[in-house]
């Protein structure tokens, strides 16, 4: 044991867990001679206890003992001194002295979250008011205004509460952005105050990319939407798109050139529809084989069976690719000769300048690939009577059948076109990446951060998300004070994002509010 | 009448399932516990064995999470690194929070007292997951559970100066036996004895009144819950539970028991779909099922490394050789993943759950209540409601 | 006989914009036969789920014995002593009757004799008719024998309030009469029965009291002659079907 000062705050701290021990046991049971109207919850009394004892210690258990109906408020009150309290103390030793404390108290984020959401909804409960989006409301002002998100949402969740949110979320970008400059201040996304053009590149990157991440995304969404399900090979196909493309375009020269006796030379691109179409088929016979039975009934406890099912599906296309292709890392020609496309610098003010941007060939033209292929998916959904027919089966699925559609030709197309965008995604980046057989495990990560982002099933919210998804990364990668934690930590800036979005409003951004 | 079913009379009339499936079971037992004392084989076999009980553990305790709690977690990987990462900085560094007045020194903490740390802290994780986890279903846990899990994996990979980063990180040895044989040895039974316990403790869980809510839960969280049943309270608890089992597990076989080194790949999601290929294998909502395909599973895939078939009647391959030899590679487990797809497909309680629930006699009782079962006076005059 | 006092004051609930419980308030003190009608979408279900826990109420308090149980967690409201059914039946597929019986027996009295919980399921099972299924999984009943075991489950409960949600949509008539038995078998043993139903005949000729909500709110309380004839009753029917 180690004592470094005989009578600290932390000693009077370490009391504090066993008062608010005695005040969970004790305070409960002190309500045996009330009148039952003004009788207390038992849980709420719990939480009494615990607050109370710790912070008062056996005052605040007296108080509560004596004045229940002061509990409500009084554990309010109490909560968010001990947040103030104990996120000062931690802060206080863990900061740099020369960060602004206050800057620190606002970054206690997660607490102010955890309290937000944790006493926001319930008091709205207690005064009858819409509680409808509070929670998130809560949580996102919680952790970017801190305790000033009481104030604002007390009275009502502000009605605007979309638009809100998204300032509420931007406000929180800025703030992890100040965190970054204050970290680091050789950090490039910081630098000198005009100069954006690095951050423009970022955000240029992260647009690019973002595309045929959200090509990706509409890919599991649309299976999501039809079928009820999420599909766990979706990387797999991804990747083996990828390859499908890869040997296609090995060999097709070739072998076209041996059969003509001409010398012909493949154009790059058309590695993408084969790869698509190839594992159109794929995902065709795997849902009539794998997936009809479960919707035909036959299948027990369907949910989980679908979730095992595509893992395994996944397992299987993974491993043959590996004992076909080995692990040796491959990339395809490029698509155009262009190496980059260069936006020339531009001068607006004497000291504002922006440019010159640049951005690879190669992902311009994935970027291209991935802006025709949902556009002509959108114009499919919306235009084309087959396209209709998924729309109405993924809103009421007794509906379109009563109209004529057929369900399980429906559930077949929906699956076989998820596979193909996701292989057609792959077979657009296999230029740009080195292509393993284990690429589609990060890829698929990010589409479920996407799908879940926007919301699942909703082929807007995966638009969006992959782009949103595609400049985060882009920023977090490019400004993180230590750049080589920046990129490992890439894909764990959406996973946060993700894990938060579940927790707090599993219906996402774009996503249908259940009843 | 088939060759089967005559079978089945004979051993039904003499010995009894029940008592011909203990009496293999004492062989299989007894099987094992004389295996290392066998100086013809290698050490290289009891370590395949060493690793075999290892997944037997991970993948029954998954079988108990997913397949009898209906918990369909792909953290289960995530928690094992918990434990073995947690024992191995411990005993590395030690614990200090001088202020709180708890120091844990390097020398203070014996390799045991690391294992036991590593265990508290995964099962203090699983109650914190757990516990996130009460609002989520299906897909949406399947989700969460593999961010949180890839976000470990990254965390380990990236923070290199205290975790080692894809290097790993080499926990304190558990044994410190001179003697390379001795020293198998003595791993041998440490993790077989390890296996049994494990199994033995979820078993008797799963055979009390908290087997049947979990199950209830499985199938029904709803109605389980307005029957009474606490899920709140048995959801986290199969996780806490589950989770200090792997953990235990994970510190344990890395202490350079099973593995010299905890490595982050070691925590990627395709480890875990072994975990799970070989408990449907197996059977996924029965311990003992999971656990024979993991060891089965193991085995063969080890033995598959290199599949040599001796020609007969003299003939020989080009290269003059009399063997047909594969190095099989990758095809084993991609063979092995059409195995667990079919599994799935056609024998939705695995390959070896069958052959037990035989020995064990359930399927009889089965057959004579749907003999017993009078022609049906209850038939519903409306089509019947499939539950979703 | 246990003591029976379930009161609702002001219950509301909310769906972002639309009200689906409209603060409603009525209590149960009596072991009374209590039916529960309302067109489609008049919150019926909704009310359920409020009452069993399913839902937390936007506003307003629920006693059952003296308990606070609004907002508490259906197993929760269960041990406090109000039992319900699902209207789409929900039996625990695979395990069998006498584990569907068990589950809740367990739950209710965890200290219980394992053996004495199995007897009174037989009990249960056979005044429901259906003790030759005792060893079957629940997936292999038909509908209505589901409909049964869901009954028979709730009696291992022993709740003071029951709350039957459609208990006859979908069963064939001579299983009805089982469930008329049960009903009255219940009802006699000194419990509170809230009968929801769409088969007006069953809710008049069964019960002693009726409840009808419209939009959400609560239109009119008491004997079913008087609410039969109550002009804002009528007004809420007219132009919906009656006649069975």
């Amino acid at each position: 044991m180690v004592i470094e000062d005989s009578l600290s705050v932390w000693w009077l701290l370490l009391a504090g867990p066993l008062w608010a021990a005695i005040g969970l046991y004790v305070l409960p049971r002190s309500q045996g001679k009330i009148k039952r109207d003004e009788r207390i919850d038992v849980s709420r009394l719990q939480i009494a206890g615990l607050i109370g004892g710790f912070a008062l210690g056996p005052l605040g258990l007296g108080l509560f003992y004596l004045l229940p109906e002061m509990i409500r408020r009084a554990t309010l009150i109490l909560g968010i001194l001990i947040a103030v309290f104990v996120s000062s103390q931690v802060l206080v030793r863990v900061s740099d002295p020369n960060v602004p404390s206050v800057l620190w108290l606002v970054l206690a984020g997660p607490l102010w979250a955890a309290l937000a959401s944790y006493f926001i909804p319930r008091h709205y409960h207690d005064v009858d008011a819409d509680d409808n989006n509070a929670l998130t409301a809560a949580a996102l002002g919680g952790f970017t205004i801190g305790p000033l998100i009481f104030g604002l949402m007390w009275k009502h969740t502000p009605k605007i509460s979309r638009d809100w949110m998204i300032v509420l979320g931007s406000l929180g970008a800025w703030q992890i952005y100040t965190l970054f400059a204050i970290q680091n201040p050789g950090n490039p996304c910081v630098q000198a105050p005009f100069q954006v053009t690095y951050l423009a590149q970022q955000t240029a990157n992260g647009v690019v990319i973002g595309c045929i991440y959200s090509l990706m995304a509409v890919g599991l969404t649309l299976i999501y939407s039809v079928q009820g399900i999420v599909s766990f090979a979706h990387g797999q196909l991804y990747m083996v798109g990828g390859y499908f493309s890869f040997y296609f375009l090995l060999h097709a020269g070739n072998i076209l050139s041996e059969l003509t006796g001409n010398e012909i030379t493949v154009n790059p691109i058309w590695g993408i529809p084969v790869a698509g179409f190839i594992v159109f088929l794929m995902g065709a016979a795997f849902e009539r084989g794998f997936l009809k039975p479960m919707h035909d009934g036959l299948i027990e406890r369907a949910s989980e069976y679908a979730i095992l099912i595509t893992f395994g599906f996944g397992f299987v296309i993974e491993y043959t690719t590996l004992a076909i292709a080995g692990p040796f890392p491959q990339r395809a020609n490029r698509f155009i000769e262009i190496r980059r496309f260069t936006f020339p610098r531009t001068q607006i003010t004497e000291d504002f300048s922006f440019g010159p941007l640049n951005i690879i060939g190669d992902r311009a033209f994935a970027m291209i690939v991935g802006i025709v292929l949902i556009f002509g998916l959108l114009y499919f959904l919306q235009r084309t009577w087959t396209g209709r027919g998924l729309r109405a089966t993924s809103q009421d699925k007794q509906a379109a059948a009563v109209t004529g559609i057929n369900p399980t030709n429906m559930n077949t197309l929906a699956f076989a076109l998820g596979s193909m965008l996701a292989a057609m995604s792959g077979a657009a980046l296999i230029p740009i990446f080195a292509w393993v057989p284990w690429v589609g495990a990060e890829m698929v990560g990010r589409s479920y951060v996407i799908v879940v982002l926007g919301g699942l099933g909703s082929v807007p919210g995966a638009l969006f998300g992959g782009i949103i998804v595609g400049i985060v990364e882009a920023l977090g990668a490019g400004c993180h004070p230590d750049p080589s934690r920046g990129a490992a930590y890439k894909e764990a800036f959406a996973l946060l994002i993700f894990a938060l979005v579940l927790l707090l409003k599993p219906t996402g951004l774009f996503g249908r509010e259940p009843h | 009448m088939g060759l089967f079913s005559r079978f089945e009379r004979a051993i039904d009339d003499g010995i009894g399932r029940r008592k011909l499936g203990y009496a293999l079971l004492a062989l299989v037992i007894v099987f094992f516990l004389w295996f290392p004392n066998d100086t013809s084989q290698s050490n290289y076999a009891k370590t395949v064995f060493i690793s075999g009980f290892f997944y037997a553990i991970m993948s029954s305790s998954w079988a108990l999470l997913a397949g009898i709690a209906g918990q369909f977690s792909f953290g289960h990987m995530a928690f094992m690194g918990i434990g073995a990462y947690v024992a191995g900085l411990i005993a590395r560094d030690g614990l200090m929070f001088a202020t709180l007045g708890i120091a844990i020194t390097p020398d203070s903490i014996s390799s045991i007292g690391a294992i036991v740390i590593g265990t508290v802290v995964a099962g203090l994780v699983g109650l914190v997951i757990g516990w996130l986890l009460l609002r989520l279903r299906a897909a949406y846990l399947a989700l969460f559970t593999i961010a949180f899990s890839e976000l470990f994996r990254i965390a380990m990979l990236t923070e290199y100066d205290y975790t080692g980063g894809s290097n790993g990180l080499s926990l304190r040895p558990l044994l410190q036996v001179a003697d390379v044989d001795t020293a198998r040895q003595i791993e041998y039974y440490l993790m077989f004895g390890l296996l049994i316990a494990c199994l033995l403790v979820m078993y008797r869980v799963v055979q009390s009144p908290i087997g049947m809510f979990l199950r209830a839960m499985r199938e029904d969280e709803d109605a389980a819950s307005a029957l009474g049943v606490n899920v709140v309270r048995y959801k986290i608890l199969v996780f806490v539970f589950t989770s200090m089992i792997v953990g235990l597990a994970g510190a344990i076989f890395y202490s350079d028991v099973g593995s010299e080194r905890i490595i982050p790949e070691q925590l990627e999601v395709l480890q875990m779909s072994l975990i799970i290929a070989y408990a449907v294998i197996g059977g996924m909502e029965s311990l003992f099922g999971a656990a024979a395909g993991a060891f089965i599973s193991r085995y063969l895939l080890e033995a598959m490394r290199e599949v040599v078939i001796t020609l007969p009647f003299g003939l020989t391959m080009a290269d003059g050789s009399d063997a047909f030899v594969w190095e099989t590679g990758a095809w084993r487990f991609a063979l092995f993943g059409l195995v667990m797809v079919f599994t799935l497909r056609y024998m939705r309680n695995g390959l070896l759950y069958p052959i037990f629930n035989w020995f064990s006699g359930r399927d009889l009782i089965m057959k004579e209540t749907v003999a017993k079962r009078k022609p049906d006076e209850h038939d519903m005059a409306l089509p019947e409601d499939r539950d979703e | 006989m246990s003591e029976i006092n379930l009161e609702l004051n002001r219950i509301a609930k909310r769906f972002g914009g639309n009200q689906a419980v409209d603060h409603v308030s009525f209590s149960v003190t009596e072991p009374q036969l209590i039916g529960m009608i309302g067109p489609n979408g008049a919150g019926k279900t909704t009310l359920t789920n409020l009452m069993s826990g399913m839902l937390k109420p936007s506003s307003g308090t629920i006693y059952l014995n003296g308990r606070r149980i609004d907002g508490r967690a259906p197993y929760d409201v269960t041990r406090a002593g109000l039992g319900r059914t699902f209207q789409i039946t929900r039996a625990l597929n695979r395990m069998t009757v006498m584990e569907n019986m068990m589950v809740p027996g367990l739950a209710h009295e965890p200290g219980a004799r394992q053996s004495d919980l199995e007897e009174r399921a037989r009990q249960i099972l056979s005044l429901l008719t259906i003790d030759h299924l005792t060893n079957e999984f629940s997936r292999a009943l038909s509908g209505g024998q589901r409909k049964l075991l869901e009954l028979g489950r709730l009696l291992m409960l022993d709740p003071s309030v029951i709350i039957l949600d459609e208990p006859f949509a979908g069963v064939h008539p001579r299983l009805q009469e089982t469930i008329y038995n049960y009903i009255h078998r219940v009802h006699e043993d000194g419990k509170a029965i809230i009968l929801i139903s769409h088969n007006m005949g069953a809710v008049f000729e069964l019960s002693q009291r009726l409840i009808v909500l419209n939009f959400g709110a609560l239109i009119a309380d008491g004997e079913p002659q008087q609410v039969k004839n109550d002009p804002a009753v009528i007004d809420a029917y007219l132009g919906h079907d009656e006649d069975d």
